[in-house]
């Protein structure tokens, strides 16, 4: 095993915590080519906006409803979205048919209220980007388990 | 639109991902929440830049190496299981990316004058008191500059980013032992190009 040098930990040491004035030069273009970076999903039937009667079709990628839910999610209610599933159609694979969300919850919240209000939520969201004129309807079942629970905040809770 | 929460639900009054550990912005990203990724780049970004400015030629080559490494990490991210911590996941792509790019900064031929021209210490027992500060750190990026590649990657790694030799070692897919092989052949490389500060 190498000794550990004093000389060199403490130049090691110096480098690490020295600015990288490189970094702040480059990190706004990095973030902006992730930005740019499209994720590739699966196209969802969106119904047309009421009163719309041109030709053509609307259709959001399950990716972008499915951040959008994420965020929403996690930005509104003390838990954490762990897993967000999409149910789709049988013979249409585009239709929404339901929603499986897991997540994780936190010791003191009736996580039973807390799964009605998720629930709503989805449901709300999921009126809005998609558009309810589509044969799935206002009934999509939009199902809620709690897979774990955490002391505190779940966003700040380490998973086991 | 705000949701009448019922007695028990608590609804979140801190929202910021700022202070979040690792493996839950992972999940949070990999659902495609985007704020969640871009806090994971601004905790990991002067790392991975600090490490490719050791590894390669020029300070543009590093802008690219960085660039393409999260770009990648966030194309790659529903893949990614977490079998290893983000930070390595992460360095394993950067390592990829910067030998893809054949522009590593390649071991220098030892010059001695380089170091012959350094002042003395003799008379300066602490070199990051004294005003030399700024020439003990130049020697030292010059031997580091002097390293075969690897040794350079297994040390900057070690000792400035305070890794561990099996996570190293999946950065540049070597075995551990191996990776502690470079980081002891690099230290005592090291010890010899600085001897004149000890």
């Amino acid at each position: 095993m190498t000794e550990p040098d004093p000389l060199l930990s403490r130049a090691a040491s110096f480098l690490r915590a020295a600015p990288e004035p490189g970094w702040d030069a480059i990190s706004d273009s990095v973030l902006a080519a992730v930005r740019a970076t499209p994720q590739h999903g699966w196209p969802l039937h969106a119904a047309p906006i009421p009163g719309d009667t041109a030709p053509g079709s609307i259709h959001v990628s399950d990716h972008v409803l499915r951040a959008i839910l994420a965020r929403e999610l996690r930005r509104r209610f003390l838990c954490r979205p762990t897993a967000i599933t999409f149910i789709f159609d049988d013979r249409d694979d585009r239709l929404l048919r339901g929603v499986h969300l897991d997540i994780t919850g936190s010791y003191g919240t009736e996580l039973r209220a807390l799964g009605d209000h998720i629930r709503a939520t989805v449901a709300d969201i999921v009126h809005e980007v998609l558009g309810s004129s589509d044969t799935a309807g206002e009934n999509r079942p939009i199902d809620v388990t709690f897979t774990d629970v955490v002391t505190g905040d779940p966003l700040r809770s380490t998973e086991n | 639109m705000p949701i009448a929460l019922r007695s028990g639900v608590i609804a979140r009054t801190e929202t910021g991902l700022a202070d979040a550990p690792d493996d839950v912005l992972r999940t949070a990203a990999i659902l495609g929440d985007r704020e969640a990724f871009e806090v994971i780049v601004a905790r990991y970004g002067p790392q991975l830049y600090r490490y490719g400015r050791r590894m390669l030629r020029t300070e543009s080559d590093v802008a690219d190496v960085v660039q393409e490494t999260f770009v990648a990490a966030w194309r790659q991210l529903g893949a990614f299981r977490g079998a290893s911590s983000l930070r390595t996941w992460l360095f394993a792509i950067c390592s990829r990316k910067i030998v893809d790019t054949r522009r590593i900064k390649r071991a220098q031929p030892i010059d001695d004058q380089l170091l012959e021209a350094l002042p003395s210490t003799a008379a300066v027992s602490d070199p990051f008191t004294a005003a030399s500060n700024a020439a003990f750190l130049g020697a030292l990026e010059q031997a580091l500059a002097e390293l075969p590649a690897r040794q350079r990657a297994t040390w900057v790694m070690r000792e400035v980013e305070l890794m561990t030799f099996p996570e190293i070692a999946q950065v540049l897919q070597l075995s551990p032992d191996g990776a502690r092989g470079h980081h002891h052949r690099a230290t005592a490389t090291l010890r010899i190009r600085l001897r004149r500060w000890q």
